[in-house]
């Protein structure tokens, strides 16, 4: 008889997207969420200093780190930001911004040009009280983490309410003010139950079925989870915000295995800001011996996996976005 | 205190110990009563910390920004929202005494950094703090004890770390040390210095750690204050803390930020204490419990000289500030815009993490001057004007209760009451009821008289917190 051994994956960081800077420089300031679009498009939504309205952004780059453009800025105007959360894009190209103070989504066409926003405040169906994550599914229904109702909510494409799922609580089911959201191949749906310091993943229609991660700092626990992925094969990626890592997960929620960031070299744009000052920075990073502190995550917020099965880890304290690759060996 | 109600003597040590309180947190400690309050204040980690997690996920430059803005706007934050008080205004005290500038650092979070260590040994052992502000790397770097060498000494450290953070240049017209134990003591602090520390760019800022270099230290043998032998800082610091001077020192400081206005630091050397008892029984308290400041403060609160002290500090602009919000109940959670209220106690003269010189603020009636002022009532009558503020709907309910018609002493009486309570002069009175009395009658019976009551009460709030008395804490 063969006893047939699970071989699991390691993962190898590969580039860093970003450097911190404010348009039009070309980089990111604080970001906390992006969404991968058709053809490498990238959008960063960066939530950085409200006392310079201009750091608050989305960037439109692409996976080569070629800048495309920015739009937004703080305020609560048309088009702009307070308290942004999370951005995705649906199927047709149009990019999706919640904000959590505003109460509103602000829907972009691909080029940043407002289109229109959706909400209303409150807690009777499709109303929201700080709406967080967001996703479409295969049907560009969506989705949305409506934070402080303890809720899923879905809508259709014309932002007709369809259903929701969850209340306030601990138990299966239950969801203490939640951030993230994604969905697996199958349409199931994971939520990063931020408050209760876990995942739970729901059928398409909402019914809990597993639970991931418990509170603290060991293998796989979890502090205030902020962003779930999973990529094609049914491996969970959680942005554990409070333990500044990512920890990865299978598809029956056992420990696989956690990075902490290896951001080594620099991004295209970091190169450019080093030579730009090259006497400068060159000399104070000539005395230090370890580099550390600079590689790791610092906050990360959001993971997102493209359609090569990269992982993109949204490190919003260092102003980048690291990219992973899952390997067998 | 005969005529003073528990209330108001709540009042006064929550402005003092804290940053003023609700009425309804008045009330609940009211019933605790007094000592057992004190007790509450003093044993912070009894209460629920502070939820960093929250104030993180909405405003994420509180943890990780790069400007100064982003830890101003996160500390005044805290003052307002906290439910240590005391912990928290411990913390502005040593920002006070070990005041460290980040226009000199130009790394902000580094001064984060130190807000945390000072918020960690707020009211601890006298000894451990000064030996961890000395590895301090922002307090460092301020005073350039980076550039402080076996073989060429920096004395900036060692002169201030005497003179302004632990004994004074002297006491009853005499000198406490010597310019040969200046210099003595900058030989023991070579060596203390922080590790190189990567560049802002790209990645963001990092803070500095700490890092004892024994090659760069002078072993040799150094006299200072009468002892002689090979010392390193903890040595000195050691020494330092069985003087009197040091003694006199922190309770002088301790007295004047919690009890009433002294002249300023560098006149202590030539004015004496303005309660000599009091200072007395602060240094007695020093000396038997070994430097511990919760022991010192624990008789501070508790004394005679302190229940008697009320309104007799002007506030300085954080304390003047955190109250108003915390009267009104705003920014007690998360929200937008929190660098309009830090901003404007740079207005008022205080620009927090960044005070003038190492000497600190110039406190006490020096907080006020015309623009000062103007900026101070201004702030204060906005907000208790704003009847959108849960703090101002609540002490508009309350009078309420008292109608559906109100006669103008009663509703003065009242307000005074709810707003501090405050001791406003006959004069002020006076000035206060000519306010009202324009009014033929106060009703609250219908909607539409509360409309009106509304924006009378409103009205009062603005002229009360405008008042001279309101200034004092």
């Amino acid at each position: 008889m063969t006893l047939l051994t699970k071989v699991l994956p390691s993962f190898k960081y590969s580039y860093t997207i970003g450097n911190q800077a404010v348009p039009p420089a070309h980089g990111f300031s604080g970001p906390v969420s992006a969404a991968v679009g058709a053809d490498g498009l990238l959008y960063v939504l960066c939530s950085y200093y409200e006392y310079v309205p201009a750091w608050k952004f989305v960037v439109k780059c692409n996976m080569d780190e070629d800048y495309i453009k920015h739009f937004g800025s703080y305020g609560e105007g048309s088009g702009q930001f307070t308290w942004p959360n999370s951005i995705a894009v649906d199927s047709v190209g149009n990019v999706y911004v919640t904000d959590e103070w505003l109460n509103r989504i602000s829907v972009f066409d691909s080029d940043g040009n407002l289109q229109q926003t959706r909400g209303t405040s409150g807690s009777e169906d499709g109303e929201w009280d700080r709406p967080a994550g967001i996703v479409f599914d295969s049907e560009d229904n969506m989705l949305v983490v409506d934070s402080l109702n303890h809720r899923i909510q879905k809508f259709s494409q014309n932002g007709e309410f369809l259903s929701k799922f969850g209340e306030f609580g601990s138990g299966q089911g239950q969801l203490d003010t939640p951030w993230g959201i994604n969905l697996d191949k199958d349409g199931n749906v994971y939520v990063a139950d931020w408050r209760n310091d876990r995942i739970q993943k729901f059928s398409p229609d909402g019914v809990p079925i597993l639970q991931i991660g418990s509170s603290g700092s060991g293998d796989g626990q979890l502090t205030r989870p902020s962003g779930v992925a999973v990529d094609s094969e049914g491996y969970v990626y959680v942005a554990d915000w409070g333990n500044d890592r990512v920890q990865v997960y299978d598809s029956l929620g056992s420990y696989v295995g956690q990075f902490n960031g290896d951001c080594h070299g620099y991004s295209k744009w970091a190169e450019a800001r080093m030579a730009s000052d090259p006497e400068g920075m060159s000399a104070e990073r000539a005395v230090v011996t370890d580099f550390t502190i600079e590689r790791v995550f610092f906050q990360p917020t959001t993971v997102r996996i493209d359609d090569q099965d990269r992982i993109l880890v949204v490190d919003t304290g260092r102003h980048r976005i690291q990219i992973y690759e899952k390997q067998y060996n | 205190m005969t005529g003073y109600s528990e209330i108001a003597r709540i009042a006064h040590l929550m402005r003092r110990a804290g940053f003023g309180a609700s009425r309804e947190d008045l009330e609940h400690y009211s019933d605790m009563g007094y000592e057992a309050t004190v007790e509450e204040l003093l044993n912070p980690e009894l209460q629920p910390d502070y939820e960093d997690d929250l104030a993180y996920r909405y405003v994420p430059y509180y943890r990780m920004g790069t400007g100064i803005p982003s830890y101003q706007c996160y500390w005044m934050y805290r003052m307002i929202s906290t439910r240590r008080p005391l912990e928290e205004k411990m913390t502005l005290f040593w920002h006070h005494v070990f005041a460290t500038s980040h226009s000199k650092l130009n790394r902000n979070p580094q001064m984060n950094k130190q807000l945390k260590l000072l918020r960690s040994f707020a009211m601890g052992n006298f000894r451990t703090i000064l030996l961890e502000i000395s590895k301090d790397p922002a307090m460092i770097y301020w005073l350039d004890n980076c550039e402080n060498h076996n073989g060429a000494p920096n004395e900036n450290y060692g002169r201030e770390l005497l003179e302004l953070f632990s004994m004074g240049v002297g006491m009853d017209e005499g000198s406490n040390y010597s310019e040969e134990d200046v210099k003595e003591c900058a030989r023991a602090f070579t060596g203390w210095t922080m590790a190189p520390q990567l560049p802002r760019y790209p990645y963001g800022d990092y803070c500095w750690d700490f890092e004892y270099r024994t090659d760069d230290h002078d072993h040799g043998e150094k006299s200072f204050l009468g002892e002689t032998g090979r010392f390193n800082g903890d040595d000195i610091v050691d020494i330092i803390v069985r003087q009197p001077a040091t003694a006199r020192f922190l309770s002088r400081h301790l007295y004047n930020f919690f009890v009433s206005d002294e002249p300023q630091v560098p006149s202590w050397q030539t004015t004496d204490p303005q309660d000599v008892d009091a200072i007395k029984a602060l240094e007695d308290e020093y000396f038997r419990s070994n430097g511990d400041v919760r022991s010192m403060l624990r008789v501070l609160f508790n004394s005679e000289f302190f229940k008697n002290a009320s309104y007799k500090k002007v506030k300085s602009p954080a304390e003047l500030i955190a109250g108003v919000m915390r009267l009104v109940d705003d920014y007690t959670t998360p929200k937008p815009n929190s660098h309009e209220i830090a901003f404007a106690a740079a207005y008022m003269g205080q620009d927090l993490l960044n005070p003038p010189t190492v000497e600190g603020w110039h406190t006490g009636k020096e907080w006020i001057d015309s623009g000062a002022l103007v900026e101070r009532v201004n702030f204060a009558a906005d907000r208790v004007g704003d009847i959108s503020m849960p703090g101002v709907q609540r002490i508009v309910d309350r009078l309420s209760v008292n109608g559906p018609v109100i006669k103008a002493a009663t509703l003065l009486d009242h307000a005074l009451e709810l707003v501090g309570p405050v001791e406003v002069s006959s004069d002020r009175r006076s000035e206060l009821m000519t306010y009202l009395e324009k009014y033929k009658e106060i009703k609250c019976g219908t909607p539409e008289d509360m409309t009106n009551f509304e924006s009378v009460v409103t009205g009062l709030l603005r002229l009360i917190v405008a008042s001279r008395e309101f200034q004092f804490a």
